[in-house]
């Protein structure tokens, strides 16, 4: 059910993003006709979704999977790109990598700091080889801000 | 594969592969780090399109014989998006040192204006440092279309207006705009249909899903070499001696249409003149090779070297003329 | 045409000693690369295009081309072991291949990966030898209205690619058709949904998206089992590396139906090795006679895509050959360096290079056999990759993931978008949305459009224009087709349901 009300809300999502979009006419189709369609049908399976999920009763023995959320891993993992993306235009990718793959390693438990930064060290390491004089990708490797 | 024997077998093989493994990469490292990838003291030229593209083989053409002479490695470094924005955004922020320079093509005097906000000052905010090519644009059709000159593709469109379809890689790229532009001058009315690639445009035409495209050399050439394209006219001020069969558009009877595709080396502003000088010269050099000339040429290019001051005339102007076409064709979001 | 002298010619041309080490450079390299997530053949073979300039034009195009069907056999290599697609072809191999490592059978999804590319490499070899012209010609059939049909046949085949909800198979498709259209609409020139961040002008890039979807959201599921990261991700003993003969009967069928079904759509400009392998792995899910076996680790699931994206990556190579039209960006530029090197792709290429075509031929064959030379004896030590202990893992995979996703461009939105796309896999694996109908919306969705659109534009509005062209017709009606097929037994049983109350 929590599927249909997610659809719902895309659809919603959508639709207030291509509001400005031109319609055009079925012959002459315009941006907007399309998105519009698309978000259309979404928002109509998620009405089915929902309608579906109230008439069956009680069945929603695994409604919108209530495993616990795990947030620790969640936030370490997708913080990790978020701090690489925002270390490497600044700092380059030494600095940038080796601390956001140490963050990521806080998602896994149990935490061991000696084994965070001898990983960390080794990942830069390798993926600096391989990438930079490996297939010679010109990335900076070391800035300083405001470079 | 499931006896003991084989298993054995695979163990060394393993044991084997696993070394070759790690030769093979040991020597593609050190083959790099042969080739001196000192990225700290490299010189990057910043390419706005996908690799691949004209610009971009013309980028790599151009890097090695220019890292000799700088003594440092020349390095390229794709930034396609938006048009050729993105590229050209990110050399317009970039420290005038030398370090970075700029594939730059006409697109750049167009895109901007596009938006009601440009994203950069093409002339503005560029040191020009020289011309490397022209490239110029070929109307070709299908045979099957039955024109054969430039004349009698227009008496066909003005006795079926508004019935032939012209392809282009995009709304607002240089050829759409040249076929407004002609369209205009000759009081012609034709359906445009946008493309994503110029590839994709001549393939249109390939395959007659529509009649002609003004199109840039690069996709084009092997199609006239084959005969399986028709190239009525070029849009340059000269023959090119890729297709010298076709006229020009002035020799095919329409004048003060000619446009051409040029590219450029340019830096960020604020370029000492010393060093565009040193850049300059270091160009020309390049480019006055004879095995460069030729895959400029078999590329679809002809190698056109300017002089810094003419280059920049060339850019201001260019920026001007576009801007008000764009505004002219309505082409502002 | 006199194949036995041709392919003696390409035999003799190809088999020199300089052109068999570039083929083998170029396929080891190409299999480098592929399994690194963001570098794919496109930017190698870009960075490597200077060097080709100094070699003679066969022994440049052996090496590209390696470098080009290299990378589809390493893009199935991280896909299987730790569900992070390498290549954006490899992405359905991911659904079943990952299953097998997780029980163990590593071993014996890397090696059908490895044999089903060969078979269909030489498939493929043959097909090109055989009829590259008459396909040619086939290719430029293909135009607005066809796509457009084809697409519309996908999509509904896409649906079927899920086995749980065909609901949330739909609205998931759907939700990747909208990230799709993402960036400039090419018809009218306008952005969409790009909330003016210029980055996003041309869409959201592909590999960021598929690598956060499974690669990314799989390590925060594994991490949130709570239990002690120094184990692995594969439960229970490694079993056998080798394929029995049972297994081997079970992807025979598979392998010959994707290399038909991907020889087909390499062909077609903008088709190519996705579609291929979304395809095939969707046909064969559909015909096979217990499709729940699919997504649990079923080597068909391995087997399927793996062969067509191979057969793919070697006929994209006719129209461009033979009519000089690049069916993709590798092609383009493969052109590019045949041009350079004055040699102009065309109907005439066969007859004026008879030595290029036949050897850049047959050393496609030759670096498919080097390939699989190279891989079995490698998979025993691939697969120990499934046994590296997680907490070793797994950050290897987050590194690789950001700098491959950085290095497409060297651009902080394709990271951003990487975690976005983590959070976007979890949420929909959380709900039960499978997520490989989602990215081949977001493939299919854009093209679709763009297709029907400009077929209404040549046709000045008139819709009929889809069903007048018969190619278009035939697709429809397949896909007309398979809606009813699929919806009759689904009304059968309402019905019954209805009458036994």
């Amino acid at each position: 059910m929590i599927t249909g009300f997610l659809f719902v809300g895309i659809a919603a999502c959508f639709a207030l993003l291509a509001k400005d979009l031109e319609l055009g006419t079925s012959q002459n189709m315009g941006p907007g006709f399309f998105p519009l369609i698309v978000v259309g049908l979404i928002a109509t399976l998620g009405l089915v979704i929902i309608v579906s999920a109230l008439h069956k009763p009680g069945g929603n023995a695994n409604a919108g999977a209530t495993k616990p959320m795990m947030w620790r891993p969640f936030v370490c993992i997708i913080g990790s790109p978020v701090l690489f993306a925002l270390l490497v235009e600044p700092f380059g990718l030494i600095p940038g990598l080796s601390l956001s793959v140490l963050f990521s390693t806080l998602g896994g438990r149990p935490w061991r700091p000696w084994h965070s930064i001898a990983v960390s060290a080794l990942v830069t390491f390798s993926c600096w080889l391989v990438f930079v004089p490996g297939l010679g990708m010109p990335m900076p490797l070391f800035n300083w801000p405001g470079h | 594969m499931r006896m003991k024997g084989a298993y054995r077998y695979e163990l060394t093989y393993r044991r084997a592969s696993v070394l070759l493994f790690a030769a093979l990469i040991a020597l593609i490292v050190g083959v790099q780090m042969a080739g001196a990838q000192n990225i700290g003291g490299a010189v990057t030229i910043v390419v706005a399109s996908d690799p691949g593209a004209a610009p971009d083989v013309m980028a790599r053409i151009l890097s090695g014989p220019l890292s000799e002479r700088f003594g440092q490695p020349v390095v390229v470094e794709n930034r396609p998006g938006a048009g050729g924005n993105i590229g050209a955004m990110a050399v317009s922020k970039a420290k005038p040192d030398g370090r970075t320079l700029f594939m730059a093509t006409v697109n750049m005097t167009i895109t901007p204006w596009m938006t009601k906000t440009p994203a950069f000052d093409p002339a503005g905010d560029y040191t020009a440092i020289g011309q490397v090519a022209s490239v110029p644009m070929v109307v070709v059709v299908n045979p099957a279309l039955g024109v054969k000159t430039m004349k009698e593709l227009v008496a066909l469109a003005k006795s079926k207006p508004g019935s032939l379809n012209y392809s282009s890689p995009g709304i607002g790229s240089l050829n759409h705009i040249e076929t407004v532009l002609f369209e205009r001058a000759t009081g012609i009315k034709m359906v445009h249909v946008p493309y994503k690639s110029g590839a994709a445009a001549t393939t249109a035409v390939l395959g007659k899903e529509v009649d002609l495209f003004f199109a840039g050399m690069p996709p084009a050439v092997p199609q006239l070499k084959s005969n399986a394209l028709l190239g009525l006219a070029v849009t340059a001020d000269k023959r090119s001696s890729l297709v010298p069969a076709v006229p020009t558009l002035s020799e095919a009877g329409y004048t003060n249409l000619e446009s051409d595709a040029w590219y450029a080396i340019l830096g960020p502003k604020g370029m000492s003149a010393a060093l565009v000088a040193k850049i300059a010269g270091a160009l020309k050099e390049v480019l006055a090779l004879p095995n460069v000339k030729v895959q400029f040429a078999n590329s679809g290019a002809e190698v056109l070297t300017s002089a810094p001051e003419a280059m920049a005339k060339l850019l201001a102007a260019d920026a001007k003329r576009y801007k008000g076409v764009v505004e002219d064709l309505g082409l502002v979001k | 045409m006199n194949l036995p002298e041709n392919l003696a010619t390409g035999f003799y041309a190809a088999f020199s000693l300089i052109n068999l080490l570039y083929c083998f450079l170029g396929a080891l390299l190409g299999t480098l690369v592929g399994v690194l997530p963001g570098i794919g053949p496109t930017m190698t073979i870009a960075l490597l295009l200077p060097v080709t300039f100094t070699l003679p034009p066969l022994s440049a195009l052996i090496m590209l081309a390696g470098i080009f069907y290299g990378a589809q056999y390493g893009g199935s290599t991280t896909s299987i072991l730790i569900n992070l697609p390498g290549e954006t072809s490899s992405v359905v191999t991911a659904l079943d291949g990952y299953q097998l490592a997780r029980k163990g059978r590593a071993g014996a999804a890397l090696a059908t990966a490895a044999i089903s590319s060969f078979v269909a490499g030489t498939i493929a070899t043959l097909i090109i030898a055989l009829l590259a012209p008459p396909l040619a010609t086939l290719a430029l059939k293909f135009q607005a209205p066809e796509y457009f049909s084809l697409m519309v046949l996908g999509l509904l085949v896409s649906v079927s690619l899920s086995s749980g909800s065909v609901v949330k198979a739909m609205g998931a498709t759907l939700f990747g058709v909208l990230i799709g259209i993402i960036g400039t609409d090419v018809t009218s020139g306008v952005e969409r949904f790009t909330l003016g961040v210029t980055d996003l002008y041309d869409g959201i890039n592909f590999v960021p998206i598929a690598i956060g979807m499974f690669g990314l959201a799989e390590i925060i599921r594994n991490l949130g089992q709570g239990e002690d990261s120094s184990r692995s991700i594969q439960s229970g003993k490694l079993s056998g590396l080798a394929l029995s003969g049972r297994d081997l009967k079970q992807i025979v069928g598979p392998t010959l139906r994707g290399t038909g079904l991907g020889s087909i759509l390499g062909l077609l400009p903008g088709g190519g090795v996705v579609l291929a392998s979304f395809s095939a792995y969707a046909v064969e899910k559909r015909i096979s006679k217990d499709p729940s076996r699919f997504g649990q680790g079923a080597l068909e699931g391995v087997a399927a895509p793996e062969s067509a994206n191979n057969a793919a990556a070697q006929t994209s190579f006719i129209p461009m050959l033979t009519l000089g039209i690049p069916s993709n960006a590798v092609m383009a530029m493969m052109m590019g360096a045949l041009l350079i090197h004055g040699i102009t792709p065309g109907p005439r290429i066969m007859t004026e290079q008879p030595i290029l075509f036949w050897g850049l031929v047959v050393s496609m064959w030759v670096g498919n056999l080097m390939l699989l030379v190279l891989n079995l004896p490698l998979v025993g030590l691939w697969a120990k990759v499934a046994q590296v202990p997680y907490k070793v893992l797994f950050p290897v995979i987050v590194a690789i993931s950001c700098v491959g996703s950085y290095a497409i461009g060297l651009k902080m939105i394709d990271v951003f978008m990487l975690a976005v796309f983590g959070v976007v896999g979890f949420v929909l694996a959380g709900l039960d949305c499978e997520l490989a109908p989602m990215l081949f919306g977001v493939v299919v969705g854009p093209m679709l459009e763009e297709n029907m659109r400009r077929a209404l534009i040549l046709s000045r509005g008139d819709p009929t224009t889809f069903v007048e062209r018969p190619i278009s017709a035939v697709l429809l009606a397949i896909a007309f087709i398979a809606i009813v097929v699929a919806a009759v037994p689904k009304m059968r049983k309402k019905r019954a349901e209805v009458f036994s109350d």
